[in-house]
């Protein structure tokens, strides 16, 4: 990576605290630049949410600075450039995806026929052309994670920020998922991937970040990291608060 | 303000149950009160237009609390707010959008009503109305985003539950003010009970909406119209609340995490 590419992301000292004094994000330092393909890796509860929450506006910092394309996050018009999936995408069951696409297309100023030849494209490589136009109410967990993957991808974003994307999937579905992510990657797009899979980490990631009770505790090359984070897995001190109890010898719930 | 999300509301709340059931149900109640008009001997035609005018006033404001101190929370819940603002749409422009994509939604319900009972009224009473009943519907309509407004602005300051009772409250309190203030000024009464914190409190209604004044239901079957331009003023006091109820909406949404 050049040196002189500007930043796409980047967090200066950072912080989050909730109302109750809760700190989910502990001066985090982080940088992003385009093309660059990383993990966000980190137990459930470390932050990573609320730190995508935070660079796509939904969610204030407490302190610190974020620039996200240089800009002060959550303007809408850099929100064009961003591509989204939550860990559950959320839609309106009454609506067919096709519509949804042409709504979210036409939200984000598509001219209609670009949007169509775009919805048409995306709903046939992610297997959508012959339930597209049935209403989302009825979809499996699947489809609608596939749905969700297609309105990522409408707008044809710089920056896609994708949070668990192979859930709901089965392994066909998962396979081909990562062959369009790849094939995003090699097209320049900058990904930001938040996942507990360690394969999808190897095979779509060049760099992994590890969030750690709210702060960020290891940064750096994919294999180098999982090396590490596999033996600080098995290291004797917990490093969850509230870590996995141990199993029974033999199954019994009363023993 | 985005036509394309005033136009998705609206066709959500067209597709949703509580909008196509309560469209028939008001259709239904409408022939109903037809039946409750032909039994009377004193003019069925200004008792039917009395029992509809009164139905759908009484409809479109529950409808429309409901449905605007839900759909913050809904939103939210069901991760299409996320969708929406993430997708390039201002906190302020989903806000506004959404307020009048119900507010829409609900008139074109209205509206349905309103040809229905219009219909009624001329093949069995040969009553074509009058312009006041147009002019009932457009204050009705006013007051109405008032109403919207004031229940987002809650939505968004206080939990759904609360937020409903507060704004059905605040709602009921504005159309009576002067009900109340009649029960509580009449000498009669004044031995019994001590009136004078209740009128105190009737004071702060001065600086509230001042929804009576866009309720001409009464005068209908009695006036044929009332003047233009007081209900041109009233229409714009109307507006004005809305923008500001809707301004400070958006300035408390603005701040919010999502």
């Amino acid at each position: 990576m050049a040196e002189h590419e500007p930043d796409l992301i980047e967090l200066k000292q950072l912080s989050k605290e909730f109302h109750k004094g809760t700190r989910v994000l502990d001066s985090l330092d982080l940088r992003l630049k385009s093309g660059e393909s990383v993990a966000l890796v980190g137990a459930n509860g470390a932050g990573k949410s609320t730190l995508i929450k935070i660079i796509l506006g939904l969610v204030r910092p407490t302190s610190g600075e974020l620039r996200v394309f240089g800009e002060e996050p959550g303007d809408p018009a850099l929100l064009q450039k961003i591509g989204y999936l939550p860990e559950v995408p959320g839609f309106w069951g009454e609506l067919s995806a096709q519509e949804l696409l042409g709504d979210m297309g036409a939200l984000r100023g598509l001219p209609e026929s670009q949007m169509i030849r775009r919805r048409e494209r995306l709903l046939g490589i992610l297997g959508l052309t012959l339930r597209g136009s049935r209403r989302m109410g009825g979809y499996s967990k699947g489809m609608l994670q596939r749905t969700g993957i297609a309105a990522a991808l409408l707008h044809d974003p710089q920056l896609l920020i994708l949070d668990e994307p192979m859930s709901g999937l089965d392994p066909r579905a998962q396979e081909k998922l990562r062959a369009l992510l790849l094939k995003l990657k090699q097209s320049g797009k900058t990904l930001l991937i938040s996942s507990h899979s360690l394969e999808d980490i190897r095979s779509l990631c060049d760099r992994v970040v590890v969030l750690e009770k709210a702060k960020i505790v290891l940064d750096g090359a994919t294999e180098e990291i999982l090396s590490a984070l596999v033996e600080r897995y098995r290291s004797s001190e917990p490093w969850d608060e509230d870590p996995l109890g141990e199993l029974p010898q033999e199954w019994s719930l009363d023993g | 303000m985005n036509v394309r999300l005033v136009s998705l509301r609206f066709k959500l709340l067209l597709r949703q149950k509580i909008g196509w059931v309560s469209l028939l149900a008001g259709v239904a109640l409408i022939l109903m009160g037809y039946s409750t008009a032909n039994v009377s001997f004193v003019s069925p035609a200004k008792i039917f237009w009395d029992f509809s005018l009164g139905l759908s006033f009484a409809l479109v404001h529950i409808l429309g609390i409901y449905l605007a101190g839900q759909l913050f929370h809904d939103e939210k819940d069901r991760r299409t707010l996320h969708l929406v603002l993430v997708g390039g749409v201002s906190r302020v422009r989903w806000l506004i959008g959404n307020t009048l994509g119900i507010w829409l939604g609900l008139l074109a319900i209205d509206g349905v009503w309103f040809v229905t009972t219009w219909l009624v009224s001329w093949t069995s009473f040969s009553w074509l109305g009058s312009p006041l009943l147009i002019q009932v519907k457009i204050l009705q309509a006013l007051s109405l985003l008032v109403v919207i407004s004031f229940t987002a602005l809650f939505s968004l300051l206080l939990r759904p539950l609360l937020a409903l009772f507060l704004s059905a409250s605040l709602a009921i309190f504005l159309y009576s003010v002067s009900s109340i203030e009649r029960i509580f000024s009449d000498t009669s009464s004044a031995p019994l009970v001590d009136a004078s914190w209740a009128l105190s409190v009737l004071k702060v209604a001065k600086f509230l909406p001042p929804l009576e004044w866009f309720d001409l239901k009464m005068f209908v079957g009695y006036e044929s119209s009332v003047a233009w331009g007081p209900m041109f003023l009233t229409s714009i006091l109307g507006i004005a609340w809305s923008a500001l109820l809707l301004g400070l909406a958006s300035w408390r949404f603005s701040r919010l995490d999502l």
